[in-house]
């Protein structure tokens, strides 16, 4: 009753259905883990500063939930970075969504030369960004060709924030990368007018700092935790704008929530995550439970054989994990090469599926025991 | 005949529900209906956030270039202050006060009554450039410049503070004409928010088919797997004489009616489900503002189109393992 007697409990078709299924199972899990994450760091993508990668930036926003609501005091963050030593430049920007011509598109307004600064961008038709441009626009090389607009058209641009139209003349289109090359760029006045802002203030202040040193003290400026917020170099700070102040705020008004969720109702995916995900775990409960069921009859046999019940169940939990391990991993690799292949497309701006290198180890331990707990179940003895 | 047919019916249902295979159904059929049962009811959530926002929308007016309304020349000039240059767009209206009322824009400041000719400057661009009422300005537009004397200055919501408003008819000739007009409800919020919710509901709709795509071979495989089992009861049916068409027809009758029964049962989990994730997402401080309330043709679709599916499977394998209709 050696080896060779377990291994024959395993029918070929019941592997090739629990491989199948944990195949599936897996992947629809890495997919929509995928999506869930794209999303989420979805506004992260848009006010983090990419090409930067040398910086220590330090990034101030009212609202953690969007950036296109957010709202900074312009004299709140100078009076932080005053004195503070290391600290290269702050920029500011306005962030926000309009509407022009049946689609929703993020409209960013900032200083000319930090834009460069920043972006480095190069114009590929039309004239430079000019911040005494008051009917300007310059669009960005992916929206222009969406909108199919070109250098000298005129464009109608909708702000939810205010209740005339802004008619825009289009001055010139620009390669400044991703997300800029998605996004309409307007001089920062116009940008404050469209957001309904004052000149003291703006969506985000992008502070950027010579050395660690300088990012930690600022961090400590705005009394935030470095160590509990972020392992990284670079934050997020969810703050609020109260009068002209900036301070860490409970967020609890119901309708500023709404519309700070303008963007996107990530609680709804939340919502699908979880449900996916108590589902998936029911169906990878069956499928332990199948692995035993499948091979009912040969189980038997051996049990009349004399193979013990407990050194089955210890055999099939070996064959589930294995079979939970080259599903995942097969699961993983295909899910990978979606990834690239395939983009998701918001607020005109193309987002790639991306999944946690911590997610990656984490999904299978819970996926591999739900399996385990499925076999468990099945009481053979009884049969 | 007929008790005979519906013996082999009463047959084939004992076989399937002796044999255990009811789990791989609930894998095969119940799982991914489920699964999509509940993108559609998280989405009727998010739909519900949506239609709230737009009635909140509605409640303010805005407006919007449309065909037809309050005429306006809109031109795009450059306006000169001492040794400031700076782009703006002027707005050339017959009747400036009946355009002032329509954009919510209100002067501040004026040398003379509002109905005379009037130069009115937006309160930034007047106070980025410490320009006052009575300055002079040089106006160019299209290589011509006129000079014009600021009398008033504007406040307004928006773009109002960044242009300049004029009854003079000087400008009309480089004007382009675009009508004003008001409307209920906010445009940008109703059409951004309908945008979202096209992207959104795009997205969720493909990961429901692709959920269904991806579980159609496990559904093949486990409709052979419980049609196998029956092996040996057909057989038994040849010996006594039944034919193959009357077998398969019994076989895809029954197993229609079981996978109805397993979509239900999916459908049922589904809403399940969502109600214990939204007691979870509560439980770790995640609010659902909106609670799923029914399950919207895009449960109902899928699953009827999978009940299908099951159906066709059915047929293509008692067709390959039993013998043809």
């Amino acid at each position: 009753m050696g080896l060779a007697s377990l291994i024959k409990i395993v029918r070929p078709r019941a592997i090739a259905l629990t491989l199948a299924t944990l195949f599936t199972i897996y992947l629809l899990l890495t997919l929509f883990t995928g999506l869930v994450t794209a999303v989420y760091s979805f506004y992260d993508s848009i006010v983090s500063v990419s090409a930067l990668q040398d910086k220590f930036v330090f990034i101030v926003s009212s609202y953690a939930l969007s950036p296109f609501t957010s709202v900074v005091s312009v004299n709140s963050v100078e009076n932080a970075v005053k004195g503070l030593h290391g600290v290269e430049k702050t920029v500011y920007e306005v962030i926000t969504i309009g509407y022009i011509d049946g689609r929703a598109v993020v409209v960013r307004a900032l200083n000319s030369s930090a834009f460069k600064e920043l972006t480095g961008y190069s114009v590929i038709d039309g004239s430079e960004i000019d911040d005494n441009c008051f009917y300007c626009a310059w669009l960005g090389y992916n929206l222009a060709k969406k909108l199919g607009v070109s250098v000298g058209n005129r464009i109608t641009l909708y702000s939810p924030f205010t209740s005339t139209p802004f008619i825009l003349r289009v001055s010139g289109v620009i390669s400044a990368g991703k997300p800029y090359d998605n996004e309409l760029i307007i001089p920062l006045g116009v940008g404050q007018a469209f957001r309904g802002l004052s000149r003291s203030q703006v969506s985000i202040a992008v502070v950027l700092l010579s050395s660690r040193q300088s990012y930690l003290e600022l961090a400590k400026r705005f009394e935030v935790d470095v160590e509990k917020v972020s392992l990284a170099e670079r934050v997020i700070l969810s703050l609020r704008y109260v009068g002209r102040r900036v301070e860490l705020r409970t967020y609890n008004d119901f309708s500023s929530m709404l519309f700070s969720r303008l963007g996107l109702p990530k609680e709804t995916l939340m919502l699908i995550l979880v449900s996916i995900s108590i589902i998936l775990s029911l169906g990878l409960y069956i499928v332990g439970q199948a692995l035993v069921t499948l091979n009912m009859t040969n189980i038997l046999i051996a049990y009349e054989l004399g193979v013990p019940v407990k050194k089955t169940k210890v055999f099939l939990a070996l064959v589930a994990i294995l079979c939970s391990l080259a599903s995942y991993a097969m699961a993983l690799a295909l899910a990978k090469v979606l990834f690239s292949l395939v983009s998701i497309e918001l607020l005109e701006h193309e987002v790639k599926l991306s999944i946690a290198e911590k997610d990656v180890w984490f999904l299978p331990v819970p996926a591999s025991l739900f399996t385990l707990i499925g076999l468990a179940m099945v009481r053979i003895d009884e049969q | 005949m007929e008790v005979k047919n519906l013996g082999i019916l009463k047959t084939l249902f004992i076989v399937f529900a002796r044999g255990k295979q009811i789990s791989v159904l609930v894998l095969s059929i119940s799982i991914p209906i489920a699964l999509v049962t509940s993108i559609a009811l998280a989405l009727s959530a998010s739909q519900q956030q949506v239609q709230l926002l737009t009635d909140i929308a509605l409640q303010n007016a805005s407006v919007v270039v449309s065909g037809n309304g309050f005429e306006v020349g809109v031109v795009d000039a450059v306006l000169v202050i001492g040794d400031q240059r700076v782009g703006i767009q002027i707005h050339v209206v017959r009747d400036f006060n009946a355009y002032a009322n329509l954009i919510n824009m209100r002067i501040v400041k004026s040398t003379k009554p509002v109905d005379k000719a009037v130069f009115s400057v937006g309160m930034e661009i007047a106070n980025r450039f410490k320009a006052g009422v009575n300055s002079i300005v040089l106006i160019c537009v299209n290589g011509s410049c006129f000079n014009s004397t600021i009398t008033a200055i504007h406040r307004g919501e928006g773009y109002a503070d960044y242009i300049v408003v004029t009854n003079s008819t000087a400008f009309l000739s480089y004007s382009k004409t675009m009508c004003f007009s008001k409307r209920e409800g906010s445009v940008a919020v109703t059409g951004i928010l309908n945008s979202l919710n096209r992207d959104i509901s795009l997205l969720v709709q493909l990961l429901a088919l692709i959920s269904i795509a991806a579980y159609t071979p496990i559904l093949y495989l486990s409709i052979n797997r419980v049609l196998n089992d029956y092996g040996d009861v057909i057989e038994v049916f040849k010996s006594v004489g039944a034919t193959s068409r009357v077998i398969c027809t019994y076989f895809l009758l029954l197993f229609v009616v079981l996978s109805m029964i397993f979509v239900l049962y999916g459908i049922a989990l589904g809403v399940v489900v969502v109600h214990i994730g939204i007691w979870l997402l509560r439980f770790f401080g995640i609010a659902m503002l909106f609670k799923p309330t029914t399950v919207s043709e895009l449960a109902i679709v899928p699953s009827a189109l999978y009940a299908i599916l099951c159906a066709i499977v059915t047929a293509v394998s008692v067709k390959r393992l039993y013998g043809g209709f």
